[in-house]
């Protein structure tokens, strides 16, 4: 059975930081910031994630050299979708971790689900996407 | 949400608080007491959804920003009242929270978000499985509002 704790969404972290470090190539301007904005946001909750897992003696799962992304980036634009399409996953994994942990674990994961609904609200306003904010961010 | 879900959830809020009225509240049992504190979280996070709304239709009636930008604040926190409310039935009372937070400004209105999403956190990890999710998708959606707010 698939873990479904904080070593999942320690792992979509590291995904994110994947597809951003790719859809970065292909970014300038307000743009890369954003992204920048959003890798550095990634990297904090990796290392909060890490730090909650290492003193609670938990298995952490290491970081691969690469991963399956959602979609290719090969320019601005798919770059721009890659980055929307991977924020919109880190933010349902984390609502998927929420409701399988417990209490500090739990908490550690609607942090990072927080975390991930700014990344994702900030994307949509840097590319244009109006309304930037939903009620229910993670639910399809 | 799952409509079968609510109805159940609020069958048994309904229940554990007629089973404390009839024990006359002191001698409740645990599992009374367990539901009623739920009552208690769930309204909790209701009220603040409530204020905000009215803090956000009196920051809209004010113009001191984009009246569009605003009123997408203020409906989602319409949609989590509502959700809200289905869990709490009668339980959230008739009229519902008439105080408004501080209007007047965009950091005034952050600081409510923040707090609001502070408290969320707390419910997503004191309120019961059940609605954890829910919590959490609040605490979220009010930490975005928060981040918006710093740019108007």
């Amino acid at each position: 059975m698939a873990d479904h704790g904080l070593p999942a969404g320690l792992i979509a972290e590291y995904e994110a930081l994947y597809a951003l470090g790719v859809a970065g190539a292909h970014l300038t301007g307000a743009q890369l910031d954003a992204a920048k904005r959003s890798d550095q946001a990634h990297r904090d909750t990796r290392d909060a994630v890490l730090t909650r897992m290492s003193d609670s003696g938990a298995k952490v799962p290491e970081q691969q050299a690469a991963y399956r992304l959602p979609s290719q980036a090969t320019d601005a634009k798919t770059a721009g979708r890659l980055i929307s399409d991977i924020e919109d996953r880190t933010t349902r994994t984390w609502r998927a971790v929420v409701a399988n942990t417990t209490g500090a674990d739990r908490r550690a994961a609607a942090r990072a689900m927080a975390s991930s609904a700014v990344n994702l609200a900030r994307w949509k306003r840097a590319t244009g996407v109006s309304p930037s904010t939903t009620a229910f961010p993670g639910r399809h | 949400m799952d409509e079968q879900w609510v109805m159940r959830r609020r069958a048994v809020l309904l229940t554990g608080a007629a089973a404390a009225l009839a024990l006359g509240g002191c001698s409740a049992t645990s599992n009374t007491t367990a539901t009623l504190d739920f009552s208690r979280v769930v309204h909790r996070v209701w009220v603040t959804s409530r204020t905000m709304m009215n803090t956000y239709d009196a920051a809209i009636k004010a113009k001191w920003s984009d009246e569009d930008s605003l009123k997408v604040l203020r409906d989602n926190h319409a949609k989590h009242a509502a959700a809200l409310k289905k869990i709490l039935g009668d339980a959230g009372g008739k009229a519902g929270p008439t105080a408004d937070g501080d209007a007047n400004s965009a950091d005034a209105l952050r600081r409510a978000e923040l707090d609001g999403r502070d408290q969320a956190w707390d419910a997503c990890v004191s309120g019961g499985d059940e609605l954890a999710v829910l919590f959490g998708e609040i605490a979220a959606c009010r930490a975005t509002h928060a981040d918006v707010l710093k740019v108007m």
